[in-house]
């Protein structure tokens, strides 16, 4: 259905609006409606020409006047789609056969039209195993979801689950004793699972099974086995996506599961590569396949755009360039034609496209404002063709222009590794957690008995990495506080997750600016009490066990601020006005809808010192310490000439007593003297 | 009237004031400084090293500038940073006049030649880094040209630096203390070949005056054999010609 209005000076039977999906045309109507009026028409798309992913192109042809519409940007031609416009489908479920074949579908649905809903069953006793692993395996389908809403929920026994949620049981069979209840096809005697033939299972032998709740119509995934590394196993099984491709039919059973080895930390797909020359075809376009040449056509054709996403810990100097490669037709007019390069909205280059005959392979040199290469950046080339002679009503003839952009477009880039830390406006791109991306230097901490809403906390960061983050394996690790290791605890970037009542690691507040104490606030040197207290605290601060390593911390006086904090990270319109080092949410009214981006209340502060953080040598550092500084190179001339100057006038005095010969000739007639 | 001119008065005492501290105070401490504190200490810490590895030191010490060298600010700081620098050089040179001691010029003009030198390797990374056109054959062929000559003004440079490092004050010695007869005898050889017969006249004369006894002295023209020279020698007969090309072709 679709609801429209239009200007009044269209010429109502030169004037129409095309719906066209998949390259079929499914409608049209003349655009002749009163000034001011809304128009309502309803188009029936055939079923036989949808598919799995569809194009829907409205497209509107408009005129002003019954024989020439002298100017095509005449701001009297326009149309307007209003947006409460919608596409409404009427479907049945299919009957579907449970199959890891097409795992992760039924647990999410890529092309589904709703929210994936999934459900986790909560063991009464959390152990460290168990934690990783459904941490592990929400990371995984935060990658699989990639964009699209994934709600998850945590729920203590299968009866409390929603109709038609999909559930998650992972764990063994002493841990989950709803396992007794379910339809499985393996037989569990004396909580171990039996094969087929009726013998043991071995207890590291991971077992994934699909099966379904009868009177719920939920799907359920099972993920358990005979012991704990068994569970791991299968997770990972299921995480991998070189593995799980593999999988086939109702019942896994994982035996051996490859490690993957982790990425370089700065190996970060949809970012810039890490070498600092590089082509336009290493680059990865929008279905992530590398980009090839391009050809443009038309006189006001869209531009040629990628993303060009820098680390967020790359810091730009000036000297970026790019050497655009591109040919143009013979058809082009050389007085009005230009090619033009944009970087972040901004134009950075341009020249005309000034041969009467066309050009090969011609070059532009563009440099690249290093201020503008962010990790939210993107390149657009714009060719803007002019023809030389327009047709009758100044219609416009373009089908003779075109240009070519050529993926041997090089970049050279001149940055460095450093970060200042702690921002959590770098977290926005998931930064320092998902570096390396398998998220293997990153570590949850949770109190020992972690309560429904912590747990619901760990699942959303876990789901966010996994957005945030590409990477074969996931190995991101969950710890009860008193599993967490002083290993660990140095050489990983913590998050610790808790109310402030059972924090998992206290002496880490009491030293950041912010500090919810009992009952009170700390804020500096100021101390106030606040009852009741709501809001939620997400900070970052450097480790106090690793200056190179961060600690975010995510607390709460009550339930509620961690339950806000839950949406900060669940929800992109919150996540994504993250910044400073320290935030507080606060909800403004009981029932939140999720849409709604002013229910809730933002505070940012940012207090500590930010330090530069980079993995280099102390060469690396030195450079970057002097080229951050500019002031530093006059005294840096003047100690090194002097160190110079020491050593060479001590090579000389060497040099001096080596050869001195006495001063003094004895006798001027003996030979040689002279 | 009468106050401006004290306040200039006052301002001409306090300049005089400034000159004179600076000159009686600061210049003597910065020369004890950069001349005796600095290299006494160099030379002990250093006194263990051998002489390849003071040189080995030193070139050590250069790949320490690097991060001076790939340092990139901005047009404005880059400026300021020159303007410092040349502010420190005027200083040294300062320093180094009104000095007569040989040793104290020496020593300022090797602290000058080593900031020479640093900010020079800053000037030839940015020169080769991003100045060279390579983009096509005539572009490249005339860029590397002109890069190869600046190279070359860069090597003469610190061949030239490397030239007066020690400048040599040799001292005649004085040889009333010795009867003449003892004196040794001195050939001076003029070596000339097509060159104008003027040039070779002053020489000749400048030879002749030489303060030494005449017995003891003979001067030799070494010629191609051409009819003026003949002619000079025999204007001055002191002179002995000796018709050496003539003599080897034979």
């Amino acid at each position: 259905m679709l609801r429209y209005r239009h200007s009044g000076a269209l010429y109502a039977t030169r004037t129409n609006l095309n719906v066209i999906v998949n390259d079929n045309n499914v409608g049209s109507v003349p655009l002749n409606l009163k000034q001011g009026d809304t128009g309502t028409i309803v188009f029936e798309i055939p079923t036989r020409i949808l598919k799995d992913y569809n194009e829907l192109i409205i497209a509107g042809l408009q005129n002003n006047s019954p024989t020439c519409t002298q100017d095509p940007f005449d701001p009297s031609l326009w149309t307007e789609i209003l947006p409460d416009s919608k596409l409404v489908f009427n479907y049945d479920a299919e009957p579907f056969q449970l199959d890891f074949n097409s795992y992760p579908y039924p647990l999410i649905d890529v092309l589904s039209l709703e929210t994936n809903h999934i459900s986790y069953v909560v063991p009464s006793e959390q152990d460290e195993s168990w934690l990783t692993a459904i941490a592990r395996l929400q990371t995984s389908l935060g990658r699989i979801a990639d964009y699209r809403p994934l709600e998850t929920v945590l729920v203590d026994k299968l009866e409390d689950d929603a109709d038609g949620n999909r559930v998650v049981v992972v764990g063994t069979p002493s841990q989950q004793p709803v396992l007794e209840n379910l339809a499985l096809p393996l037989t569990l005697k004396n909580q171990r699972w039996l094969d087929e033939k009726q013998t043991l299972i071995s207890s590291d032998t991971g077992i994934l099974m699909w099966t379904v709740l009868e009177n719920q119509q939920s799907p359920v995934l099972v993920a358990t086995g005979n012991g704990p590394t068994a569970i791991a196993k299968a997770v990972q099984f299921l995480t991998q996506s070189q593995d799980r491709k593999i999988g086939a039919g109702q019942i896994v059973l994982v035996n051996e599961v490859e490690e993957i080895e982790s990425p370089d930390i700065r190996d970060w797909p949809r970012y810039l590569p890490l070498s600092d020359n590089f082509d336009l075809g290493d680059l990865t376009g929008f279905n992530n396949e590398p980009i090839e040449d391009v050809v443009i056509r038309g006189a006001h054709a869209p531009p040629f755009e990628i993303d060009f996403k820098s680390l967020p810990d790359d810091r730009f100097l000036p000297g970026n360039a790019m050497t655009l490669r591109y040919t143009y037709g013979p058809q082009v007019n050389p007085l009005t034609s230009l090619v033009e390069v944009q970087l972040d909205g901004i134009t950075v280059a341009g020249e005309r496209l000034d041969s009467v005959d066309g050009k090969r392979r011609t070059t532009l040199k563009v440099e690249l404002p290093e201020q503008h290469i962010t990790p939210q950046s993107r390149l657009k080339v714009y060719l803007r063709f002019d023809p030389r002679e327009r047709r009758s009503c100044s219609r416009v003839t373009d089908h003779q222009l075109w240009g070519t952009i050529h993926s041997d477009s090089s970049f050279n880039l001149n940055r460095q590794q450093v970060a200042k830390l702690p921002d959590l406006n770098l977290l926005k791109a998931g930064y320092p957690f998902t570096s390396p991306q398998d998220l293997s230097r990153t570590a949850i901490v949770v109190p020992n008995k972690p309560s429904m809403t912590e747990l619901a906390v760990m699942l959303e960061l876990s789901e966010r990495f996994g957005r945030l983050s590409r990477s074969e394996a996931v190995k991101v690790e969950v710890y009860p506080i008193d599993k967490l290791t002083p290993e660990v605890q140095e050489s990983h970037h913590l998050v610790a997750i808790g109310l402030r009542s059972q924090f998992p690691l206290v002496e880490a507040l009491e030293a950041a600016e912010f500090n919810l104490k009992d009952g009170a606030r700390q804020w500096g040197d100021s101390q106030v009490q606040t009852l009741p207290d709501a809001e939620g605290v997400l900070q970052q601060q450097l480790s106090p066990w690793n200056e190179s390593r961060v600690l975010l911390t995510m607390t709460a006086q009550r339930e509620e601020g961690l339950a806000q904090l839950r949406d900060l990270l669940e929800l992109d319109s919150l996540f994504f006005q993250l910044q400073g080092d320290t935030v507080l949410i606060s909800a403004n009214t009981e029932t939140i809808s999720p849409y709604d981006e002013n229910a809730y209340n933002f505070e940012f502060l940012q207090r500590s010192a930010q330090r530069d953080v980079q993995e280099q040598s102390q060469l690396q550092r030195a450079i970057t310490v002097i080229q951050g500084n500019w002031f530093l190179l006059i005294p840096g001339i003047i100690v090194l000439s002097l160190l110079l100057y020491g050593v060479i006038q001590a090579y000389l005095k060497r040099n001096d007593t080596l050869t001195a010969a006495p001063g003094v000739m004895a006798d001027p007639s003996a030979p040689g003297e002279l | 009237m009468t106050e401006r001119l004290f306040m200039a008065y006052r301002l001409k005492n306090f300049r005089q004031a400034v000159d004179t501290y600076l000159s009686t105070r600061v210049r003597p401490l910065l020369i004890e400084l950069l001349i005796i504190t600095l290299p006494d200490w160099f030379d002990r810490s250093l006194q263990w090293l051998s002489k390849q590895q003071l040189l080995l030191l030193a070139v050590c010490l250069t790949t320490f500038a690097w991060p001076i060298m790939t340092a990139r600010p901005t047009i404005l700081q880059q400026g300021l940073v020159a303007l410092a620098l040349l502010g420190f050089g005027q200083i040294l040179l300062r320093l180094e006049d009104r000095q007569t001691s040989q040793r104290v010029s020496e020593y300022l003009h090797l602290l000058l030649a080593s900031v020479s030198t640093i900010t020079t390797l800053r000037y030839l990374y940015y020169r080769s880094k991003y100045t060279l056109n390579l983009d096509t054959w005539l572009d490249g062929f005339f860029s590397i040209l002109l890069f190869v000559a600046e190279l070359y003004a860069i090597a003469t440079l610190l061949l030239s630096y490397f030239q007066t490092l020690r400048i040599r004050d040799r001292k005649s010695i004085p040889l009333d203390s010795w009867p003449q007869e003892k004196w040794p005898k001195v050939d001076i050889y003029i070596p000339t070949y097509n060159e104008d017969v003027s040039i070779v006249r002053k020489t000749v004369l400048g030879a002749l005056n030489i303060d030494y006894p005449a017995h003891k002295k003979v001067i030799y023209v070494l010629d191609d054999g051409r009819a003026e020279a003949l002619l000079l020698v025999e204007y001055y007969r002191r002179v002995t010609y000796r018709y050496e090309a003539f003599y080897k072709r034979r």
